[in-house]
């Protein structure tokens, strides 16, 4: 009985993953605009990576492979975000804008540095 | 059970390379790739389970490391059109 609870996690976690990762796909081919692509690309692909890396790290042989599994998953949650920022600031500065906004905050911050 | 979860992570990955191919403009292009960089370390992750083998562990590291680096670069690139300012 108890040789059968952890492949049942891990498999359960493995499959949750692939799901926001299938959701994250389907957002990017369907979203009409780079910035929702963007959040269709971050959050769901991040906790997609997250789950599967943690339920392969539950399958794993010895804990040297397990520990490498959990350095990939803290990497990827540490770079996926950072590499986003720098994909929607450099969209903004260059001139590509979120279409129907109401609301701008960023834009005076922009007006407001020196030209370079 | 292996091969869904293969098959789920290499058919969102067809998805995001069919993103990648249609893309209109440039941005979309590299937020396709910065998609399909994640989606192919996970799936090297699960190869190394598939595989039993620990070699596709520090392959999928790197990977991870060169696509992030990657995209930086590209983003930076693509905002100024020049590299060093």
């Amino acid at each position: 009985m108890t040789g059968h609870v952890i492949p049942v996690i891990s498999y359960t976690l493995m499959l949750l993953g692939v799901f926001f990762s299938l959701a994250s796909a389907i957002g990017i081919i369907r979203f009409p605009d780079v910035y929702t692509r963007l959040h269709a690309s971050t959050k769901s692909l991040t906790g997609g990576a997250l789950f599967v890396l943690c339920g392969a790290a539950l399958q794993s042989d010895s804990w040297q492979s397990a520990a490498k599994m959990i350095l990939i998953a803290g990497f990827l949650l540490a770079t996926n975000p950072i590499s986003s920022h720098a994909i929607a600031r450099a969209c903004y500065r260059h001139g590509i804008r979120p279409e129907p906004s109401h609301v701008d905050h960023y834009a005076k911050t922009v007006e407001k540095e020196p030209p370079r | 059970m292996i091969s869904l979860i293969l098959g789920g992570l290499l058919f969102s990955a067809a998805i995001a390379f069919c993103r990648l191919i249609l893309g209109p403009t440039v941005p979309d292009r590299i937020v396709a790739a910065g998609t399909l960089s994640i989606i192919l370390t996970t799936t090297l992750v699960v190869l190394s389970i598939v595989f039993r083998n620990n070699l596709f562990l520090d392959v999928a590291l790197a990977f991870a490391l060169l696509a992030f680096v990657d995209i930086l670069i590209m983003a930076k690139y693509f905002e100024h059109g020049e590299l060093h300012r």
